[in-house]
């Protein structure tokens, strides 16, 4: 039972993090893609914005050290990373 | 012992030998004690700069790990969590203080060296402007070789460390040898830590390919560099070191071959720093990527000099977007715009500005070029500014912007402003950039490309026609790089007597196409003959 | 791969770039056997496409041997065969070098050496040198030439002197046929490393310059150092030495005589000043002089020619191969000389007097 409630948390978190993404950028496919920074899909301008929006919504703090290509090539880059501050 | 001597030549081929020859494990130290040869050949005492330079950092990523560790042994001892959490902030403020220092003694060398003159030259100014009678003299410093190249570089690995992205190196000569490494240190590429530096330690079995593919990229750097940037400043040179003589089609010619120049030559030289790393088995980050073949200005300084762009991303573009100030800074915009275009713009804006100016004072100590960092800067907000209107105006004319007509009039269009850029960029001051500018619309000047009076300009008709084989040699590489040809691997597949025609082609353009050594007159010979 | 195919290809590579550099060198020099850049190549590789063996007599020298001595004027009053292996300011060392290489082709029976370069101790610029040392067929006795420490030459000037290429490859914008033409064989020079030379400027200074002194003229030591080493040479291959110097009114004087004369008698080697003969020889000075008195035009040469041709058919036992089929060759370059001759004579004539 607890672990279902948390599998469908994530996968709320997961949903969120897509909708901001596609507002910020709607022209990029999201899902599926794994070379987001290596194919300069995302530019630096639209990862500042993204981790603007991101740090406002999940009250984390990206710094400029977590700016890595890894950690933005695909929406499952970004969920780990913000995963990874949380804790 | 410049990079396009036979010295360089002679002295890569024996370090690549020995590298072969040692042993494993002190490959690296072959790498190191070379490196620090060729840097005392080229700037004898001036060696302690870099020295002080490598055990600053090296130390001060040292101190950053302990730190890290104190806090980390502290954290395990304890349970609550606030005081955990006090722990880490103080660890981390006490880094910063750490990373901070160092970044300020290593930059506070460089600012000293390569501006003070600028600087106290302004502060004259300034002086005399209010009429205080105060002088700061100037000095004649002279430069350590490579120093605006290798600060970059040692900065980026203590703030790397400082961010927690790698673990500080232990060893000293390693960090010696990543902040010093020979080919690299006069003119980048600037290279990373965690791309370089394991390169550099891992020790690289002969492979006769590497050998083959290096030296193959040096032909060919030295071939741009010699051949043809060399020959294109023989114009440039005397154009812009009178311009006032010259009109219109002439100044443009310059500016367009100076660009040739300027981009035969760090490309031609970053050819031969990667081709000498990859002789030794080394992969180097690439510094440029067919840059004219960019649709926007943007796409062009990520394709030249690319190691600089990324530093000035990393380092500067950043930490600035996610600083407390710019958060601030984007709160009051939406306040003001809403949710608008404008609002995302200004914090992008505000960073952009750091980076421009960075690039500009990085480039040399005067107004010219911090102009020349800002120019981009005001190109590329008005381009930004513009992008939703532009958008919409390509919507209502229903403009294909896929299609390869517009593909090439955003290239054409890029490639005038990046001319532009040049222009400052090699002017002697600002106000001769402005004055040449004015000069290219004084269509008189138009004669002179049918007269032969273009011909009296350092470059005589031969040299045209070398130059423009040259440059439609380095179009044919570039496309074919474009389409994803690897045109040495396509080389190696070909027979023998073929590659060996090719390779003895290249050298030979050198040999007699080359700029080099005292020249030639006739009259030199016929002058007193007894 | 294998190690050892790597590195026979390697070195084949190497060898094939090498050979190749050598081989396109010789194009890019400049070819000078014509009047605007001078004959300089056209007498030094001239001596080098004289048959083996065949001259009695080389002299050694500066200008004041190729513009004053002719080897056919010789040839024609006296029969034996001679070459002037001289280049500009031809220094004392540069004539033992010079030496070296004749030594290596010829078996002449009297070195002739013009001794007015001894006084000198300085060495030619890079450049001058290359008068002599372009000109030359590469060999060992040109790299010691080159990289004798006496030549003052820094490492790029060794590095341009021996690798022309450095120097010239900037001319291949200006090749013309005669660059490949004459890129790979010696040019046979008729006139025996003499350059005719027209034009008369009256020497108009002082006729008793044998009277005047200079205390400041001395043989310095480099100079006595290659002489006594071309007299060494000559004595271990059993030529003959003569030292002389061509009548020179602007720059010869008693002092340099005396000093000259002392030295070559210490020396045990005969020295004929010519200077001292000008009266027997009729040297006219508003006539025979090209340069008011540095050179001699084709009348002084001439003069100088016969002079000493008959000092070395007296002093030394020099065949005459006028008859011998052999040097019918001398015969043929002998009717082109005249030829010359004759046409300059003419510009002469029509010119006038002072025209030459």
């Amino acid at each position: 039972m607890g672990a279902r409630l948390t599998q469908k948390r994530l996968e709320e978190k997961m949903e969120e993090l897509l909708k901001l993404l596609k507002k910020i950028k709607p022209e990029v496919n999201f899902e599926g893609n794994e070379h987001l920074i290596d194919n300069e899909e995302l530019d630096s301008f639209d990862i500042v914005s993204i981790v603007a929006a991101i740090n406002e919504e999940f009250d984390i703090e990206i710094g400029a050290g977590d700016i890595v290509p890894e950690n933005f090539n695909s929406i499952e880059a970004i969920y780990n990373l913000i995963q990874r501050l949380e804790d | 012992m410049s990079i396009n001597s036979l010295y360089f030549v002679a002295f890569v081929a024996m370090v690549c030998i020995l590298y072969y020859i040692f042993p494993k494990k002190a490959k690296w130290v072959v790498l190191l004690i070379a490196s620090y040869i060729y840097y005392f050949l080229a700037s004898n005492k001036l060696i302690v700069f870099l020295l002080f330079t490598t055990v600053s950092i090296y130390l001060t990523a040292l101190l950053l790990g302990k730190i890290d560790k104190k806090a980390k042994d502290k954290c395990k001892e304890i349970e609550e969590k606030e005081v955990k959490k006090k722990i880490k902030h103080k660890a981390k403020t006490k880094k910063k203080w750490v990373v901070f220092l160092a970044i300020l003694i290593n930059f506070g060398f460089l600012a000293c060296l390569k501006y003070f003159n600028f600087i106290a030259g302004n502060l004259n100014s300034l002086f005399a402007l209010c009429h205080f009678q105060i002088g700061i003299p100037f000095q004649k410093f002279i430069l350590p070789l490579g120093i605006s190249y290798y600060t970059l570089q040692a900065v980026s690995y203590v703030i790397d460390v400082y961010r927690g992205k790698y673990e500080p190196d232990k060893n000293i000569g390693r960090v010696a040898l990543f902040v010093s490494f020979f080919p690299q240190i006069v003119e980048g590429p600037i290279g990373r830590y965690e791309h370089l530096a394991t390169q550099l330690y891992e020790p690289h079995k002969f492979q006769y390919k590497n050998l083959k593919f290096g030296a193959q990229l040096m032909l060919w750097g030295y071939f741009k560099k010699m051949v043809i940037a060399d020959r294109a400043g023989l114009f440039v040179n005397e154009v812009f070191a009178h311009y006032a003589n010259y009109t219109g089609v002439t100044i443009v010619l310059a500016i367009i071959l100076y660009t040739v120049q300027i981009y035969a030559e760090f490309s031609g030289c970053m050819d031969i720093v990667r081709g000498t790393a990859q002789m030794m088995g080394i992969e180097m980050t690439e510094n440029f990527k067919r840059p004219f073949f960019s649709t926007s200005v943007q796409e062009f300084w990520r394709r030249w000099h690319i190691t600089l762009g990324a530093w000035l991303k990393d380092y500067i573009f950043y930490p600035i977007s996610f600083s407390k100030f710019t958060a601030h800074l984007t709160n009051i915009a939406k306040k003001i715009f809403r949710n608008t275009y404008l609002s995302k713009l200004i914090p992008a804006a505000f960073a952009l500005f750091f980076v421009w100016l960075g690039n500009g004072i990085w480039h040399g100590a005067s107004w010219k070029y911090i102009f020349y960092g800002l120019y981009y800067y005001i190109v590329m907000m008005i381009g930004m500014l513009l992008e939703p209107l532009s958008n919409k105006i390509l919507d209502l004319l229903k403009v294909n912007t896929k299609a390869f007509s517009y593909r090439l009039w955003q290239m054409f269009r890029t490639t005038i402003i990046v001319f532009i850029g040049m222009m400052i960029f090699r002017s002697h001051r600002l106000l001769d950039a402005w004055k040449m500018f004015c000069s290219i619309f004084t269509f008189k000047g138009i004669g002179t490309l049918f007269d032969g009076s273009l011909f009296n300009i350092g470059c005589i008709p031969q040299d045209f026609i070398i130059l423009i084989i040259g440059i439609a040699l380095m179009f044919v590489v570039g496309i074919l790089q474009e389409k994803g040809y690897h045109i040495r691997e396509r080389i190696a597949k070909q027979n023998l007597p073929f590659r060996w025609l090719l390779y003895y082609g290249a050298i030979f353009a050198i040999i007699i196409f080359g700029i080099y050594g005292p020249g030639y007159v006739a009259s030199d010979f016929i002058y007193g003959q007894f | 791969m294998k190690k050892l195919a790597i590195i026979t290809k390697t070195i084949l590579f190497l060898l094939i770039g090498i050979i190749l550099f050598f081989l396109i060198t010789p194009i890019f020099i400049p070819k000078m056997v014509n009047e605007k850049l001078g004959f300089y190549r056209a007498i030094i590789q001239g001596f080098y496409a004289e048959p083996k063996n065949s001259l009695d007599v080389v002299i050694l020298g500066d200008s004041s041997v190729y513009k004053g001595i002719s080897p056919i004027k010789m040839w024609e009053e006296y029969g034996f065969t001679s070459y002037n292996f001289a280049s500009p300011s031809q220094k004392m060392w540069d004539n033992y070098y010079c030496l070296k290489e004749v030594i290596k082709y010829q078996k002449p029976k009297v070195i002739v050496l013009n001794i007015d370069q001894a006084f000198t101790e300085e060495p030619m610029v890079e450049m001058r040198q290359r008068f002599l040392y372009n000109n030359m067929p590469d060999s060992i006795n040109k790299v010691k030439a080159i990289m004798d420490p006496v030549q003052k030459n820094k490492k790029k000037d060794i590095a341009t002197l021996l690798f022309p290429m450095i120097r010239f490859h900037g001319r291949w914008s200006e090749l013309k046929d005669e660059d490949f033409l004459l890129a790979y064989s010696n040019y046979y020079y008729a006139f025996k490393g003499y350059q005719m030379t027209k034009g008369a400027k009256p020497y108009d200074g002082n006729k008793n310059y044998m009277q005047k002194e200079n205390k400041k003229n001395k043989i310095g030591p480099k100079a006595k150092e290659y002489l006594t080493k071309m007299i060494e040479t000559c004595r271990e291959n059993k030529i003959q030495l003569l030292f002389i110097e061509t009548p020179a009114p602007k720059t010869w004087n008693k002092t340099k005589h005396r000093e000259m004369k002392k030295w070559a008698i210490q020396n045990n080697i005969p020295f004929f000043d010519m200077n001292l003969v000008t009266k027997d020889l009729q040297m006219d000075w508003n006539k025979d002089t090209t340069d008011k008195g540095y050179h001699m035009n084709i009348l002084g040469a001439e003069k100088i020619s016969k002079c000493l041709g008959n000092y070395l058919k007296s002093q030394y036992q020099l065949p005459n191969h006028k008859e011998d089929a052999n040097y019918e060759q001398w015969e043929k370059d002998t009717q082109e000389y005249e030829f010359k001759k004759q046409e300059l004579y003419q510009e002469i004539k029509k010119k006038g007097k002072n025209a030459i």
